[in-house]
């Protein structure tokens, strides 16, 4: 999921500090050492028959399955809908279960929800949309109402309905390979999205009274059953998404007949539901490559005018899928293109997008190529696209979830006049779009539709995790975006998804991404942008591209239709690269440091021959070299003031003739017995040294953010030549706090600079060179555009006058009663 | 509905980045804490707003030197979405100090030395 554009404020800096591992068996308890390479094994669940210590499905790996036949009929006139469906259930579990427990997501709407009871509300202030939400629950009942269950034979079966679950007691405990069947009749009434907030419901359009229905988490599903947590019942709270089992549908949608459906799967009955020219343009559109219309823009708008009485029921089929989600309206335009793919379950793949005409222009032009883009892009990631269809909806104006085969995803342009001065205003005759509605919808499509790789077929627990599809999906999407076009995020030169997160990170009160998802307190840093930084690091500076794409290949195809936990892909990307990352993942995934590596000093040696006639003489240059002659010497010289010791050669003696740096026999004796001390290997090194005459330097290196990182250096020595050097992480294995790195370069070295192309994720670049150099903060670099600064200035003038100082705040007023 | 062909709604430009910025203004503060007492609010500049990637950034300046005993509050977005959480850090030198803001929070104290 992809919520709302939410406006991130952060106040930044840094902080030392202070390690403490807490919970470890294994505790440093004099000194305050950390062991940032102290291995995970005791930490990470043991290996066992169902998940190897390599990190991957073990011999005796098993999941449930969960087929299901729904019928289903939308409502129109009481946006409701009713259902009966079938669920066949098979127990691959090594265990007997006397009970099933099935999710009635709805529920988590229903008056007196664990969602909505534990709802902590801010200050004593009412907006208008709480408002809103609490008059439409007043009148309108959400939630479930469950008709009846029954077993295959018709017989009612016991259950129970708790908050979010149901249990149903079988009859007849379903043992090791078997399999039971049980049918439910239900209804709901619909929400209405906009006002209750959920990931599903209607989208009402006032202006035209039309109405677009996306039914997500609509019909009772099986609680999955897992070899690391049985059945999964942390209740649906809103914020922890799912945790699903695969499954075969065939789901029967009667809709309105002048309605188009969308829905995971393929459709079934095209002769029953489209109209012949319809089915000869999706034909076309089969082999298509480029999006072609299947309902033009033209033929909705005339749709959306009219209204009907008749029914019309789609019959969709979907194998393997882990949900099913469905969308119905009678304003959508409908194109769609082929994808052509090789190696996998479908060489043709049709992608699809579904719009009414408020989301044009940029849906005809950019939906469905961002479905074919994201497909192409991530089954280079991880294994060829497994369904037939993948398909773009829009559903709702902001934000976007996902769905096996099927994506609902927000972004309608805002209509105004095109300034012609803004070059930021795309010019349409009829509609304009900004910048970010382009690159918005784009970055969203990808997203969702990139969901359908993680977690929809890469089977996570999301539940438990969100990291575990939101952040590696967002490294994809980033990946992906990179690839749409050259600087896709250039709302500023450069953006770095990197940038921001050492923002976040630095904070005290974070929470490792380790942590469940409910608990999660700033979720989208957390959740999506830290893992997904973090493994843009671990990509592109701790393991390069070739060994991290292999691992990371390696993961999704290990876990395709299967259930991965962290642990496996812990363990898989470092079985499959070859390399340690026990570090990267105690520091990025289990604590809160952040990175914050500061060069501290630099120091410069020679080789000494340790030869005292050469030497001295070296020291004797280097001392002139350094401090000047004193100037009341040179003065006296000027005005040819003659010295006593000359005027009196008597006052003359050793001295004289012979300073500090001249070497006396002692100096020559204890340099030869120095020489005859060395072995014959040392004496060829120091030799060599002499010839090399090479320069040593000692770097230091401090620690400042906890996290241990790679070091790379831009070194330039005195000539202005650059040379590039990566030191691995491990330098910091004996300390992880300061080390020193040495160099031996043959020119001097002029500076240092660590990180130049800002690939660590490191929080402070003012401590990052040596000689230590100003880097300007955000704000001074937002001040020095001076032309920006000025317009700002005066709009936001003009602004404060326009508002007469008033505070516009859209409360709802409330006054005390006394009581 | 009205907020139709308002350029004042989009943060791509100039107009809505002000907007945003001002709004920030009326909900973000720091004051001064003298003894037990917080003062009134401190008169922070404001510079102004740019978009960056997923961000936007509002920048504010205080001139002159800070109390070194501050109250922050931090309301922005609380007003519309109840369950938004506010974190902010604040940085001096080599150290971090960071609040949170949430439920019924609303002026914290923090410490602006080392
Ligand atoms: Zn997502």
């Amino acid at each position: 999921m992809r919520s709302r554009p939410l406006i991130h404020v952060l106040t930044l800096v840094t902080l030392l500090m202070a390690v403490t591992a807490s919970a470890d068996a294994i505790r440093q308890t004099k000194a305050p050492h950390y062991d940032a390479f102290r291995q995970l094994d005791v930490d990470l669940p043991t290996p066992n028959v169902y998940r190897t210590a390599s990190g991957a499905p073990g011999t005796q790996y098993w999941q449930q399955r969960a087929d299901h036949q729904i019928k289903v009929t939308l409502h129109e006139e009481s946006q409701s809908i009713t259902a009966s469906q079938t669920i066949q259930y098979t127990n691959n579990s090594p265990d007997t279960l006397r009970y099933i427990w099935i999710q009635l997501d709805q529920n988590r709407f229903a008056e007196g929800s664990r969602g909505r009871v534990t709802a902590a509300s801010s200050e004593d202030v009412l907006s208008y949309g709480a408002l809103a939400a609490e008059q439409r629950h007043a009148d309108v009942a959400h939630g479930f109402s469950i008709d009846r269950v029954a077993d295959n034979r018709g017989r009612d079966l016991k259950h129970t309905i708790v908050d979010t679950m149901m249990r149903i007691d079988l009859p007849q405990a379903l043992r090791s390979g078997q399999r039971t069947t049980f049918s439910i009749d239900w209804s709901f009434n619909i929400i209405e999205e906009s006002i209750i907030g959920g990931r599903g419901g209607y989208d009402h359009f006032p202006e035209n009274d039309t109405y677009i229905y996306f039914l997500a988490q609509w019909f009772p599903k099986l609680t999955a059953y897992t070899d690391y947590g049985g059945w999964k019942h942390q209740q649906f709270l809103g914020a922890g998404e799912f945790t699903q089992e695969f499954g075969n549908y065939v789901v029967e949608i009667t809709v309105p007949s002048d309605h188009i459906v969308s829905a995971t799967g393929e459709l079934q009955n095209e002769s029953a539901v489209l109209t012949a020219e319809q089915r000869r343009r999706l034909n076309t559109a089969r082999s298509a490559d480029k999006p072609m219309f299947i309902v033009t823009p033209e033929e909705a708008i005339e749709n959306e005018r009219e209204g009907a009485t008749q029914t019309k029921t789609w019959v969709f089929k979907a194998d393997n899928v882990r949900d099913f989600a469905w969308s119905s309206s009678r304003k959508f335009i409908w194109d769609a293109m082929n994808h052509k793919q090789e190696g996998g379950e479908f060489d043709n793949v049709l992608a699809m997008s579904f719009y009414p005409q408020e989301a044009e222009p940029i849906w005809s032009q950019y939906s469905t190529h961002s479905v074919v883009h994201t497909l192409e892009v991530y089954s280079r990631f991880s294994f060829p696209y497994p369904y037939p269809t993948a398909q773009s909806v829009n559903t709702w104006k902001g934000g976007g979830m996902e769905y096996p085969m099927i994506t609902f995803n927000g972004r309608r342009p805002t209509p105004f006049e095109a300034d012609e001065d803004d070059p930021d205003a795309a010019s349409k005759p009829e509609r304009t779009y900004t910048r970010s509605d382009k690159h918005g919808l784009i970055g969203v499509i990808i997203h969702e539709i990139g969901h359908i790789y993680f977690p929809m077929t890469v089977n996570s627990d999301e539940r438990q995790w969100t990291w575990m599809d939101e952040g590696i999906n967002s490294f994809l999407q980033y990946i992906a975006e990179l690839e749409w076009e050259e600087n896709f995020h250039n709302h500023r030169e450069n953006y770095s998804i990197l940038e921001h997160i050492a923002e976040y990170m630095v904070s005290e009160n974070q929470v490792p991404i380790m942590t469940q998802s409910d608990s999660i307190l700033q979720f989208g840093p957390n959740g999506y942008t830290k893992p997904a930084a973090s493994l843009v690091v671990l990509r592109e500076t701790v393991l390069g591209r070739e060994l991290f794409d292999f691992a990371f290949r390696e993961y999704a195809q290990r876990w395709r239709f299967k259930r991965p936990t962290p642990s496996d892909f812990f363990r898989t990307l470092e079985d499959a690269s070859g390399i340690d990352l026990d570090w990267f993942w105690r520091g990025w995934y289990y604590s809160t440091d952040h990175v914050d590596v500061a060069v501290t000093g630099m120091r410069e040696y020679k080789v000494s021959t340790a030869d005292p006639d050469i030497e001295l003489n070296l020291q004797k240059q280097k001392r002139a070299g350094e401090v000047p002659e004193t100037l009341g010497q040179i003065r006296n010289r000027e005005e040819g003031r003659v010295m006593r010791a000359d005027r009196f050669p008597e006052l003359n003696d050793y001295y004289n003739k012979n300073d500090e740096y001249t070497a006396t026999n002692a100096d020559r004796n204890k340099y030869q017995t120095t020489l005859e001390g060395l072995e014959d290997w040392e004496r060829a090194a120091l030799d060599r040294a002499a010839v090399d005459d090479d320069f040593v330097y000692f770097v230091d290196f401090h620690n400042i953010g906890g996290l241990v990182s790679p070091l790379p250096l831009l070194i330039t020595d005195v000539d202005g030549n650059e040379e590039f050097l990566m030191i691995p992480a491990e330098i910091w294995r004996r300390n992880s706090v300061a080390v020193s790195k040495m160099l031996i370069r043959d020119k001097a070295i002029a500076s240092i600079q660590l990180d130049p192309r800002r690939e660590t994720a490191d929080a402070n670049f003012s401590n990052n060179s040596f000689p230590s150099r100003v880097v300007k903060s955000r704000l001074e670099l937002y001040k020095g555009e001076d032309d920006t600064r000025n317009m700002m200035s005066d709009m936001l003038q003009m602004l404060r006058e326009e508002k007469g100082g008033a505070d516009d705040s859209k409360a709802v007023p409330l006054e005390e009663t006394g009581n | 509905m009205s907020a139709m062909n308002d350029l004042s709604l989009s943060i791509d430009h100039l107009e809505g980045q002000a907007q945003l910025a001002l709004y920030v203004e009326t909900r973000f503060s720091v004051a001064a804490i003298e003894g037990d007492e917080i003062g009134a609010p401190l008169v922070l500049d404001l510079i102004g707003a740019e978009v960056d990637g997923d961000y936007v950034l509002v920048y504010q300046e205080f001139a002159g030197s800070l109390p070194p005993n501050v109250a922050v509050r931090n309301d922005i977005l609380r007003d519309i979405f109840p369950e938004q959480i506010n974190h902010v850090n604040i940085a001096i030198n080599q150290s971090v100090h960071s609040l949170i803001f949430k439920d019924k929070d609303a002026w914290k104290s923090a410490q602006l030395t080392d």
